[in-house]
């Protein structure tokens, strides 16, 4: 009996790569143990992170929740064109989930500004360090999965039609999902944490 | 029938997003308005795991994934909600 008799049909053509599920998966893990530091740091001093998100704008924050949800809806339909064939359609919806991302960006750099300007830097205290540095990792997560979609829309008009091309775009549709997928604990836990 | 699949496909999408939108606002409401912030928190963390399982089945697809992925991913999100929401619990009452 063949390996592949022995997988359920519904396993043979997964999403992405293996590697790609890896690679995500020991993201998770490090972004796990940064909360791990971001609350014992919390407990410690409660009060400071409390004063600390009382001065976070967090309309801004709320409206990239939105966009990165957005964008995400944008993408698993583009990953669905890509299957279909539909290059036009699985271009416009690129475009539009990179749009979607490149307002997530600009919301971020005015929401640095302000409280730099307001003089938040990273060495205000605690809640700043992990702030900058939570919020910081995740915007480059955002901007590397951007490179990978700018990439993916470059190259469709040539290699839509080969496997490749899909798998490629599914592994950047599964990264994008797993950055809208940080932001959903990221939101609660600066944003709305204090509050509650 | 592809052409009924792939509708489906992209209904079944626009309906994750309005219910991760929908928790998104109904947290927010919840955080600004609810006095009793424990019960708030526990709200807020707990949308936040459900909208995480969304992403995970309908937009990530890991059903589709080797079981393994499938299962890690999920528990994974599971797992960080609680994890959230107990140290947010523990800092709002004084610390461990």
């Amino acid at each position: 009996m063949s390996q592949s008799g022995s997988i359920p049909p519904e396993y043979t053509n997964p999403p992405g790569t293996n590697g790609i599920w890896t690679f995500i998966f020991i993201d998770m893990i490090v972004f796990s143990l940064i909360f791990l530091v971001f609350l014992s740091e919390k407990m410690r001093l409660p009060a400071i992170f409390a004063a600390g998100r009382a001065h976070l704008d967090f309309h801004l924050a709320l409206a990239n929740t939105l966009l990165l949800i957005t964008s995400s809806l944008f993408m698993a339909d583009a990953v669905g064109a890509a299957r279909d064939g539909a290059t036009g359609r699985m271009r416009w919806q690129l475009r539009a989930c990179l749009i979607c991302g490149g307002l997530f960006c600009v919301n971020k750099v005015v929401e640095y500004h302000a409280e730099i300007s307001a003089g938040f830097t990273p060495a205000h205290n605690s809640f700043y360090s992990f702030y900058y540095f939570i919020t910081g990792a995740h915007f480059l997560h955002v901007l590397g999965a951007m490179i990978f979609i700018v990439h993916c829309l470059r190259q469709s008009s040539a290699e839509v039609a080969h496997e490749g091309y899909r798998r490629k775009l599914e592994n950047t549709g599964l990264f994008w999902h797993f950055v809208d997928l940080l932001w959903i604990f990221i939101f609660p836990l600066l944003y709305l944490a204090g509050t509650i | 029938m592809h052409v009924r699949e792939t509708r489906s496909a992209a209904l079944s999408n626009w309906l994750a997003w309005a219910l991760l939108v929908a928790f998104t606002l109904v947290s927010v409401t919840l955080a600004e308005l609810l006095d009793w912030r424990d019960i708030a928190s526990l709200v807020v963390f707990a949308f936040a795991v459900i909208k995480g399982q969304i992403v995970a089945v309908k937009f990530m697809e890991t059903p589709r994934a080797l079981p393994m992925w499938n299962v890690l991913y999920r528990i994974w999100i599971l797992v960080i909600g609680i994890v959230l929401w107990g140290g947010v619990f523990l800092a709002g009452h004084g610390g461990a």
